[in-house]
């Protein structure tokens, strides 16, 4: 996709957000709709600056291709975030603890990091020092799920 | 002179010992994302009700200063600030970590934040009851000016693309109004989500938009290669000459603004550190490189935060107003102790006030030597797989995020925004404008929506009899006019890029410089 085209359909997907919001706004009780009301405007009024500027400047920032990488190497940020996303939900329902070792060694292979004595030291370093650190010496409540 | 005869107080072995602890749990707690100044604070109250009231407080206002600092060092080594104070020092901070210049910005944003946290610290010593008069002309219309003010640094830390930077800072002055609203009790934006009532917090947000993100980024490219592509580091921690002496305006621009911004409550360190940076770059000069790891900036914003420490004190000593969450938890602290905050502080426990205002003066000058031997060591991490690092620096993210509010939503808030920086970061949406949106949404809506109830809509010429409000406006005026004209760095940059390589290279210069500080 042009790097044009991809600047309006950008500007299209922020005016569709901003309208979405800018409706609920206009339903909102006394002057609770006001702030987000006039965000939203100012919102839809940038991204039509946008679109219009990809009609009128020759702008050299604007000119090519975007380039979409969707081979595992490029999505990998994204896979990580949805192990992420399981990882949020998971510590509350085995542990904080558990659920962290899980997730260190499966994100740290995910990333392609194959040195496994590493990746142990460090785990078993790391832990029982977050658990001196914040259970005991902080007294903080971490989520314990069904296991720890 | 009646406050120098205090100063030998501090030097028992129990307030030195007190300063001490403050001053290593501050950095301990400010370094992790998550854990802020006021967390650590609050622990210690029941720690320390039985002891001395200078005692008690000489430890909580060291570890105030030392927290706001050790939040600069995971910014800088790994764009991971750990208050939200240190969120413009982790732009240019890592990308200078990256260059493998990790050392130079840790000895500047030591040296720029102990003297910043001294002055402030002399000046809440020696003028703080005229000062804290500053804090009482601040009314809705100058609240909502201030946050104006702030949101004029999207301009200029959207690097080129103002209208994606405009449009991210709307998008979190729009996120800043999730939750239930203050005035109508009407929840905005929740759909039936109990844990979206109390909005999107900033520590969170601030979490999300750099630390995690940062770790989505680590995730490309090698694993086995680290951050700075270096193997040793040095340890030569403390400042040269020459530094400081590229950097005395930067430094200079910074401490006026924290001290500045420090007298305003609600502002704090978290707005002076972006009006600091934009400052920053609208005075560029050709060869600066900003958004690539200038170390001038890295210098003005640790110089702001960290020159907000005591001049945000000074309301909440003088007036009983806390300018912030931490000096809040310290006039808790104050009151548990039995010492009321205001005149008769100063008239009847003039032996605690003094004492602890020398302490904190006093815990800055410590601070420094503590904090460089600590952030040198904690550069090693620099040095770790990259690999291993991203779930480190995410499991670390969770932990602090939900330490700090003990809301399970907020860790799913944390990871949405880490998603939404990751991204914004990659198409140039400037994730600093979404957070300082984030941080100045509630300060301007309240501060607008107040100036309306009490003006009953004459919003102008209520302004226009404020002095203060009008010398904010001119100040914003000449903001956006220094924002919006090409900067001479930036002009600079483009000629050099389009022009024969006859031209000189700046950004060589630069690195030059940086390497002849290290010889």
């Amino acid at each position: 996709m042009s790097k044009l085209w991809a600047e309006r359909v950008t500007a299209l997907g922020m005016i569709a957000v901003a309208a979405f919001f800018l409706v609920q706004s206009t339903n909102m009780p006394g002057t609770s709709g006001t702030f987000p009301l006039f965000t939203t405007i100012i919102i839809i009024v940038l991204a039509v600056i946008m679109i219009v500027r990809t009609l009128l400047t020759h702008d050299k920032k604007l000119q090519g291709d975007v380039s979409f990488d969707f081979s595992y190497f490029g999505l990998k940020p994204v896979y990580v975030m949805v192990v992420g996303v399981l990882y949020a939900v998971l510590i509350f329902q085995i542990g904080f603890y558990v659920s962290s070792v899980l997730f260190f060694f499966l994100v740290t292979r995910m990333t392609g990091y194959a040195n496994v004595k590493v990746t142990a030291i460090v785990a078993a370093v790391l832990f029982p020092l977050m658990y001196v650190f914040f259970t005991i010496g902080l007294g903080a409540d971490l989520p314990s799920g069904i296991l720890m | 002179m009646e406050t120098f005869s205090y100063l030998g107080d501090v030097l028992s072995l129990a307030n030195l010992g007190a300063m001490m602890i403050g001053i290593v749990v501050g950095l301990v707690i400010g370094a992790i994302p998550g854990l802020g100044p006021p967390m650590a604070i609050a622990l210690m109250i029941p720690i320390t009700f039985t002891w001395e009231p200078q005692t008690a407080l000489i430890m909580m206002v060291a570890t105030y200063a030392a927290g706001l600092y050790g939040g600069s060092f995971t910014a800088i080594l790994l764009r991971a600030p750990g208050t939200s104070a240190s969120a413009a020092t982790s732009i240019e901070g890592f990308e200078m970590t990256k260059r493998g210049k990790a050392i130079e910005a840790i000895r500047m944003a030591t040296f720029a934040s102990v003297m910043g946290g001294l002055i402030s610290g002399l000046v809440l010593l020696f003028l703080a009851p005229p000062l804290a008069k500053v804090s009482l002309f601040f009314g809705p219309a100058e609240y909502f000016l201030v946050a104006i003010l702030g949101l004029t640094a999207i301009a200029a830390v959207s690097f080129g693309a103002l209208l994606r930077g405009l449009a991210a800072g709307m998008a979190g002055l729009l996120i800043a109004t999730i939750g239930v609203d203050n005035m109508t009790a009407f929840p905005r934006f929740t759909y039936g989500a109990t844990g979206l009532l109390s909005g999107v917090g900033i520590l969170p947000t601030v979490i999300g938009l750099f630390a995690f993100a940062q770790a989505l980024s680590l995730c490309e490219g090698s694993p086995h290669s680290n951050i700075s592509g270096k193997s040793k580091l040095s340890w030569n921690i403390w400042p040269k000459f020459s530094e400081i002496y590229h950097c005395r305006w930067s430094l200079v621009r910074g401490w006026v603004t924290g001290l500045v911004m420090g007298m305003i409550p609600a502002a704090g360190a978290s707005v002076a550190q972006w009006i600091a940076y934009s400052w920053e770059i609208q005075r560029g000069k050709p060869g600066d490189q900003f958004s690539k790891g200038e170390i001038k900036a890295v210098a003005a914003t640790e110089a702001s935060n960290n020159g907000v420490t005591g001049t945000s004190l000074i309301p909440m000593f003088v007036l009983g107003i806390p300018g912030g969450i931490s000096a809040a938890v310290i006039l808790g602290a104050l009151m548990i102790h039995g010492l009321q905050p205001g005149d008769t502080l100063f008239r009847k426990s003039p032996e605690v006030i003094y004492t602890v205002m020398w302490g904190f003066v006093l815990a800055n000058i410590v601070m420094g030597g503590v904090a460089g031997l600590m952030a040198r060591t904690l550069a090693y991490c620099t040095l770790v797989p990259r690999g291993v690092l991203a779930p480190v620096i995410m499991i670390f993210c969770a932990v602090g995020t939900y330490t700090s509010s003990g809301n399970p939503y907020d860790v799913g808030i944390m990871i949405v925004f880490g998603f939404i920086g990751y991204y914004a970061q990659k198409y140039n949406f400037a994730p600093a404008g979404i957070l300082l949106g984030i941080i100045l949404g509630p300060i301007a809506e309240q501060g607008f929506r107040n100036m309306l109830v009490i003006t009953d809509g004459n919003v102008i010429p209520f302004i226009a009899g404020r002095p203060v409000s009008i010398i904010i406006i001119v100040m914003i005026v000449g903001a956006l006019f220094f924002a919006l004209r090409p900067k001479k760095w930036e002009t600079a940059a483009d000629e050099y890029a389009t022009a024969p390589k006859s031209k000189p290279d700046f950004s060589e210069r630069h690195d030059e410089y940086v390497e002849v500080k290290d010889d």
